[in-house]
């Protein structure tokens, strides 16, 4: 049983340029240009402010230029900063690949967030979708016996 | 709504082999005694004992007294409700990495 979450796509544009864009301490907190974002540099975290999620701490981790970037940031829990207990670890792997760029991302650390009952925290709002890993597998073993 | 907690609380109880082997052997079974259940696994009674007490604090089974016995089975609901909080983050980077490519493709231009 896996706690992460793993992502691709592709880009047609160069390493160079999306580099520049994923580089930016969490640039995926927004959904795109115009959006009322800003980001600021905290000292220890870089902060995003969304009009709608508010104050978002963001803490790099590592920085290999044009090829690897990891973040830790509090994504269950709105607002607070990526401490042990709270954050996950966002990873972007980045490759040139067809002329333009392939982009993979990673977010793991799941099993790692609090478990105690006073630190629970609601988490991400949205609908609900299918879902492909071994726990649907195991689910449906379950239902069916 | 789950929360990350609960959802944690999963991840960790289904982190470990022995436990995921339980799940297996319940779900096959429908329901067993902690000494069927430790027969049919390579660890002791009370092993199996202590892995259905995180097993039952993650929701994950439950357990029901039949004269003298415990029988426990398999709880679909928080597998259920997990694979749905992950299925959701998925989605969410599914459509933050759209966007990347949206913005890197469109300043090409």
């Amino acid at each position: 049983m896996q706690d992460k979450i793993e992502r691709e796509i592709h880009i047609n544009a160069g390493l160079g340029r999306v580099w520049d864009l994923v580089s930016q301490p969490g640039w995926w907190v927004g959904e795109g240009v115009d959006d009322g974002v800003t980001f600021a540099d905290e000292g220890e975290f870089h902060v995003v402010t969304h009009p709608k999620h508010g104050r978002v701490p963001i803490k790099v981790e590592t920085v290999r230029p044009k090829s690897y970037l990891a973040y830790r940031w509090a994504s269950a829990f709105p607002g607070e900063d990526p401490v042990d207990g709270r954050a996950t670890l966002v990873e972007f792997w980045l490759s040139e690949r067809d002329g333009g760029t392939q982009v993979r991302v990673v977010e793991s650390g799941f099993a790692a967030l609090a478990t105690s009952a006073d630190e629970r925290r609601s988490a991400f709002d949205g609908n609900t979708e299918g879902w492909r890993y071994e726990l649907d597998l195991l689910h449906k073993r379950a239902i069916a016996a | 709504m789950t929360e990350p907690a609960e959802i944690s609380a999963v991840l960790v109880a289904l982190a470990d082999q022995t436990r995921r082997a339980l799940l297996d052997v319940l779900a096959d079974e429908g329901s067993a005694s902690a000494t069927t259940l430790a027969t049919r696994l390579p660890v002791s009674r009370q092993a199996v004992l202590k892995h259905l007490n995180v097993l039952t604090e993650a929701e994950l089974v439950e357990s029901d007294r039949i004269g003298r016995e415990v029988r426990y089975r398999v709880r679909p609901a928080a597998l259920d409700a997990s694979a749905r909080w992950l299925a959701d983050l998925a989605a969410t980077w599914d459509r933050r990495l759209a966007m990347l490519k949206r913005i890197a493709e469109a300043a090409q231009d």
